[in-house]
Protein backbone atom coordinates (compact mmCIF):
# COMPACT_ATOMS: atom_id res chain seq x y z
CA UNK A 1 0.00 0.00 0.00
CA UNK A 2 0.99 3.52 -0.73
CA UNK A 3 2.55 5.59 1.82
CA UNK A 4 -0.30 8.16 0.51
CA UNK A 5 -2.95 6.44 1.11
CA UNK A 6 -2.25 6.45 4.74
CA UNK A 7 -1.29 9.72 4.69
CA UNK A 8 -4.81 10.84 3.22
CA UNK A 9 -6.05 8.35 6.45
CA UNK A 10 -4.50 10.66 8.74
CA UNK A 11 -5.90 13.71 6.87
CA UNK A 12 -9.29 12.37 7.09
CA UNK A 13 -9.03 11.65 10.88
CA UNK A 14 -7.71 15.22 11.25
CA UNK A 15 -10.82 16.25 9.63
CA UNK A 16 -8.28 18.45 7.46
CA UNK A 17 -9.56 18.75 3.61
CA UNK A 18 -6.60 20.52 2.18
CA UNK A 19 -6.55 22.22 -1.49
CA UNK A 20 -3.09 21.29 -3.00
CA UNK A 21 -3.59 24.54 -4.47
CA UNK A 22 -3.31 26.35 -1.25
CA UNK A 23 0.39 27.49 0.47
CA UNK A 24 -1.16 27.38 4.09
CA UNK A 25 -2.81 23.93 3.42
CA UNK A 26 0.68 23.09 2.27
CA UNK A 27 2.22 24.01 5.02
CA UNK A 28 0.38 22.05 7.68
CA UNK A 29 0.75 18.75 5.55
CA UNK A 30 4.51 19.50 5.84
CA UNK A 31 4.77 20.01 9.35
CA UNK A 32 1.94 17.14 10.54
CA UNK A 33 3.74 14.63 8.38
CA UNK A 34 7.11 15.63 9.83
CA UNK A 35 5.64 15.06 13.15
CA UNK A 36 4.30 12.14 12.49
CA UNK A 37 7.49 10.32 10.95
CA UNK A 38 9.29 12.11 14.21
CA UNK A 39 6.61 10.51 16.26
CA UNK A 40 7.21 6.69 14.37
CA UNK A 41 4.74 6.68 11.89
CA UNK A 42 6.56 5.36 8.77
CA UNK A 43 4.98 7.31 6.22
CA UNK A 44 8.67 6.85 4.26
CA UNK A 45 9.16 10.61 3.31
CA UNK A 46 12.34 12.00 3.81
CA UNK A 47 12.72 15.27 5.61
CA UNK A 48 15.65 18.06 5.65
CA UNK A 49 16.34 21.41 6.91
CA UNK A 50 15.80 24.57 4.56
CA UNK A 51 15.65 27.86 4.70
CA UNK A 52 11.82 26.81 5.78
CA UNK A 53 12.43 24.33 8.38
CA UNK A 54 11.66 20.52 7.68
CA UNK A 55 10.52 19.92 4.28
CA UNK A 56 10.15 17.05 2.11
CA UNK A 57 10.72 17.05 -1.26
CA UNK A 58 9.17 14.00 -2.20
CA UNK A 59 5.88 14.75 -0.30
CA UNK A 60 4.76 17.75 -2.74
CA UNK A 61 5.78 15.65 -5.33
CA UNK A 62 2.75 12.84 -3.73
CA UNK A 63 0.56 15.88 -3.11
CA UNK A 64 0.51 16.70 -6.79
CA UNK A 65 0.76 13.74 -8.49
CA UNK A 66 -2.45 12.58 -6.28
CA UNK A 67 -3.80 16.01 -5.94
CA UNK A 68 -7.93 14.64 -6.91
CA UNK A 69 -7.13 12.01 -4.22
CA UNK A 70 -5.77 13.71 -1.56
CA UNK A 71 -8.47 17.19 -1.95
CA UNK A 72 -11.52 14.61 -2.14
CA UNK A 73 -10.21 12.35 1.07
CA UNK A 74 -9.98 9.17 -1.25
CA UNK A 75 -8.21 6.44 0.75
CA UNK A 76 -8.14 2.39 0.60
CA UNK A 77 -6.54 3.04 4.37
CA UNK A 78 -7.22 3.22 7.61
CA UNK A 79 -5.92 4.43 11.19
CA UNK A 80 -5.07 1.79 14.06
CA UNK A 81 -5.78 2.84 17.54
CA UNK A 82 -2.24 3.61 18.11
CA UNK A 83 -1.85 5.69 14.38
CA UNK A 84 -5.92 7.82 15.43
CA UNK A 85 -3.97 8.28 19.23
CA UNK A 86 -0.93 9.69 17.17
CA UNK A 87 -3.40 11.88 14.84
CA UNK A 88 -4.99 12.85 17.82
CA UNK A 89 -2.18 14.15 19.82
CA UNK A 90 -0.90 15.98 17.11
CA UNK A 91 -4.63 17.92 16.86
CA UNK A 92 -4.70 18.63 20.66
CA UNK A 93 -1.07 20.18 20.68
CA UNK A 94 -1.06 22.08 17.63
CA UNK A 95 -4.74 23.63 18.68
CA UNK A 96 -6.18 22.15 15.80
CA UNK A 97 -3.32 22.05 12.95
CA UNK A 98 -2.51 25.90 13.71
CA UNK A 99 0.06 26.73 11.21
CA UNK A 100 2.48 28.77 13.65
CA UNK A 101 2.34 26.40 16.59
CA UNK A 102 3.39 23.59 14.00
CA UNK A 103 6.22 25.29 12.08
CA UNK A 104 7.30 25.50 15.57
CA UNK A 105 6.88 22.08 16.80
CA UNK A 106 8.01 20.31 13.71
CA UNK A 107 11.04 22.61 13.58
CA UNK A 108 11.81 22.26 17.22
CA UNK A 109 11.43 18.45 17.00
CA UNK A 110 13.43 17.84 14.15
CA UNK A 111 16.22 19.78 15.69
CA UNK A 112 15.78 17.51 18.96
CA UNK A 113 15.08 13.95 18.04
CA UNK A 114 16.73 14.02 14.24
CA UNK A 115 19.80 16.27 15.03
CA UNK A 116 20.51 15.26 18.40
CA UNK A 117 20.20 18.62 19.36
CA UNK A 118 20.17 19.27 23.39
CA UNK A 119 16.92 21.71 24.62
CA UNK A 120 19.00 25.09 24.46
CA UNK A 121 21.45 24.58 21.32
CA UNK A 122 17.96 23.68 19.06
CA UNK A 123 15.59 26.90 21.00
CA UNK A 124 18.92 29.22 19.49
CA UNK A 125 19.05 27.54 16.15
CA UNK A 126 14.92 27.71 15.88
CA UNK A 127 15.14 31.65 16.94
CA UNK A 128 17.54 32.09 14.38
CA UNK A 129 15.43 30.37 11.80
CA UNK A 130 12.01 31.68 12.62
CA UNK A 131 13.03 34.93 14.76
CA UNK A 132 9.81 36.38 12.83
CA UNK A 133 7.65 34.44 15.73
CA UNK A 134 7.00 35.54 19.03
CA UNK A 135 8.55 34.43 22.01
CA UNK A 136 5.31 33.33 23.75
CA UNK A 137 4.74 31.53 20.01
CA UNK A 138 8.21 29.92 20.63
CA UNK A 139 7.83 29.06 24.04
CA UNK A 140 4.46 27.45 23.55
CA UNK A 141 5.20 25.58 20.30
CA UNK A 142 8.25 24.07 22.52
CA UNK A 143 6.02 22.45 25.73
CA UNK A 144 3.91 21.43 22.76
CA UNK A 145 6.96 19.69 21.70
CA UNK A 146 7.62 18.23 24.66
CA UNK A 147 4.55 16.84 25.01
CA UNK A 148 5.42 14.99 21.63
CA UNK A 149 9.00 13.74 22.85
CA UNK A 150 8.80 13.85 26.76
CA UNK A 151 12.61 14.36 27.96
CA UNK A 152 14.53 11.46 28.51
CA UNK A 153 15.71 10.77 32.27
CA UNK A 154 19.26 12.02 31.48
CA UNK A 155 18.09 15.47 30.36
CA UNK A 156 15.80 15.28 33.15
CA UNK A 157 18.74 14.80 35.37
CA UNK A 158 20.77 17.74 33.37
CA UNK A 159 18.00 19.81 33.73
CA UNK A 160 17.92 19.23 37.67
CA UNK A 161 21.78 19.72 38.11
CA UNK A 162 21.26 23.23 35.95
CA UNK A 163 18.25 24.39 38.62
CA UNK A 164 20.25 22.99 41.64
CA UNK A 165 23.10 25.28 40.61
CA UNK A 166 20.87 28.55 39.79
CA UNK A 167 19.19 27.57 43.53
CA UNK A 168 22.88 27.47 44.92
CA UNK A 169 23.52 30.38 43.73
CA UNK A 170 20.37 32.37 45.01
CA UNK A 171 20.96 30.26 48.20
CA UNK A 172 24.57 32.07 48.08
CA UNK A 173 23.11 35.73 47.25
CA UNK A 174 20.08 35.48 50.10
CA UNK A 175 22.93 34.69 52.64
CA UNK A 176 25.90 37.31 51.91
CA UNK A 177 21.84 40.23 52.07
CA UNK A 178 21.39 38.86 55.73
CA UNK B 1 47.58 27.89 -21.89
CA UNK B 2 46.79 24.32 -22.08
CA UNK B 3 43.29 23.78 -24.46
CA UNK B 4 41.71 22.73 -21.68
CA UNK B 5 41.97 26.51 -20.12
CA UNK B 6 40.68 27.50 -22.94
CA UNK B 7 37.62 24.88 -23.05
CA UNK B 8 36.45 26.32 -19.91
CA UNK B 9 37.09 29.72 -21.07
CA UNK B 10 34.21 28.54 -24.37
CA UNK B 11 31.85 26.75 -22.21
CA UNK B 12 31.76 29.93 -19.74
CA UNK B 13 30.58 32.00 -22.26
CA UNK B 14 26.86 31.08 -22.33
CA UNK B 15 26.40 31.10 -18.18
CA UNK B 16 24.96 34.32 -16.89
CA UNK B 17 27.49 36.32 -15.43
CA UNK B 18 24.73 38.02 -13.15
CA UNK B 19 24.03 34.75 -10.94
CA UNK B 20 27.65 34.77 -9.96
CA UNK B 21 26.99 36.76 -6.83
CA UNK B 22 26.75 35.13 -3.57
CA UNK B 23 23.90 36.46 -2.22
CA UNK B 24 22.18 35.30 -5.90
CA UNK B 25 23.50 32.27 -6.02
CA UNK B 26 22.66 31.65 -2.34
CA UNK B 27 18.74 32.32 -2.77
CA UNK B 28 18.68 30.17 -6.12
CA UNK B 29 20.32 27.01 -3.75
CA UNK B 30 17.93 27.79 -1.34
CA UNK B 31 15.00 27.27 -3.34
CA UNK B 32 16.13 24.77 -5.93
CA UNK B 33 14.97 21.83 -3.81
CA UNK B 34 11.38 23.61 -2.27
CA UNK B 35 9.17 23.01 -5.55
CA UNK B 36 6.03 25.22 -5.99
CA UNK B 37 5.72 25.98 -2.22
CA UNK B 38 9.24 27.91 -2.69
CA UNK B 39 10.10 30.09 0.64
CA UNK B 40 8.41 33.34 2.26
CA UNK B 41 10.20 36.61 2.23
CA UNK B 42 11.03 36.22 5.94
CA UNK B 43 12.27 32.74 6.10
CA UNK B 44 14.82 33.64 2.73
CA UNK B 45 15.59 36.84 5.28
CA UNK B 46 16.10 34.49 8.72
CA UNK B 47 18.06 31.35 6.73
CA UNK B 48 20.62 33.35 4.94
CA UNK B 49 21.32 36.02 6.93
CA UNK B 50 20.61 38.87 4.76
CA UNK B 51 19.81 42.41 5.73
CA UNK B 52 16.74 43.50 3.87
CA UNK B 53 18.66 45.61 1.09
CA UNK B 54 20.45 42.72 0.16
CA UNK B 55 17.72 40.48 -0.27
CA UNK B 56 15.24 42.70 -1.78
CA UNK B 57 17.93 44.03 -4.36
CA UNK B 58 18.89 40.52 -5.51
CA UNK B 59 15.33 39.24 -5.79
CA UNK B 60 14.35 42.03 -7.95
CA UNK B 61 17.20 41.21 -10.16
CA UNK B 62 16.56 37.45 -9.90
CA UNK B 63 13.17 38.09 -11.30
CA UNK B 64 14.01 40.47 -13.65
CA UNK B 65 16.07 37.98 -15.21
CA UNK B 66 13.02 35.61 -15.04
CA UNK B 67 14.88 33.04 -12.50
CA UNK B 68 12.83 33.55 -9.89
CA UNK B 69 8.65 34.29 -9.52
CA UNK B 70 7.15 35.95 -6.78
CA UNK B 71 3.73 34.70 -5.51
CA UNK B 72 1.21 36.13 -2.83
CA UNK B 73 0.35 33.81 -0.23
CA UNK B 74 -2.05 34.18 2.89
CA UNK B 75 -0.92 32.24 6.52
CA UNK B 76 -3.16 32.79 9.21
CA UNK B 77 -5.03 35.55 7.28
CA UNK B 78 -1.25 37.70 7.06
CA UNK B 79 -0.48 38.50 3.02
CA UNK B 80 2.69 37.49 2.58
CA UNK B 81 5.37 36.94 -0.21
CA UNK B 82 6.77 33.89 -1.63
CA UNK B 83 9.22 33.00 -3.94
CA UNK B 84 10.01 29.80 -6.58
CA UNK B 85 12.41 29.16 -8.62
CA UNK B 86 11.35 29.38 -12.39
CA UNK B 87 12.82 26.32 -14.98
CA UNK B 88 14.57 28.67 -16.46
CA UNK B 89 16.49 29.77 -13.15
CA UNK B 90 17.23 25.58 -12.62
CA UNK B 91 18.59 25.64 -15.87
CA UNK B 92 20.96 28.56 -15.04
CA UNK B 93 21.48 27.08 -11.91
CA UNK B 94 22.66 23.80 -13.79
CA UNK B 95 24.39 24.74 -16.05
CA UNK B 96 26.67 27.17 -13.66
CA UNK B 97 27.16 24.07 -11.55
CA UNK B 98 28.26 21.36 -14.26
CA UNK B 99 30.45 24.87 -15.13
CA UNK B 100 31.92 24.86 -11.86
CA UNK B 101 32.57 21.47 -11.70
CA UNK B 102 34.80 21.32 -14.78
CA UNK B 103 37.28 24.16 -13.07
CA UNK B 104 36.83 22.06 -9.98
CA UNK B 105 38.75 18.97 -12.41
CA UNK B 106 35.96 16.52 -11.13
CA UNK B 107 34.84 16.70 -15.39
CA UNK B 108 38.48 16.07 -16.32
CA UNK B 109 39.17 12.89 -14.41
Amino acid sequence: MSEIDKLIAYLKELDFKPKISDFEDKLKIQKTVCLLELMGVNLHYDFSMYVRGPYSHDLTKELYDNKEKVENLQTTSSLNATEKEAAEKIRETSDGLKPTLLEIMATYSFLTQKRNKNAKEAIIELKQLKPFFSETDVAVGVSRSKILFPPTQAEVENMKNEFRAWENASDADALKQA
Amino acid sequence: MDSDFLKLVSEAKPLNSKIFSLPRLLILLSLENLDEDGAQYRELKAGLDMEDGVLYSNLNVLKKMGYIKENKIKVENKKMSSFTITEEGKNALAAMKKWLKTVGGENNE
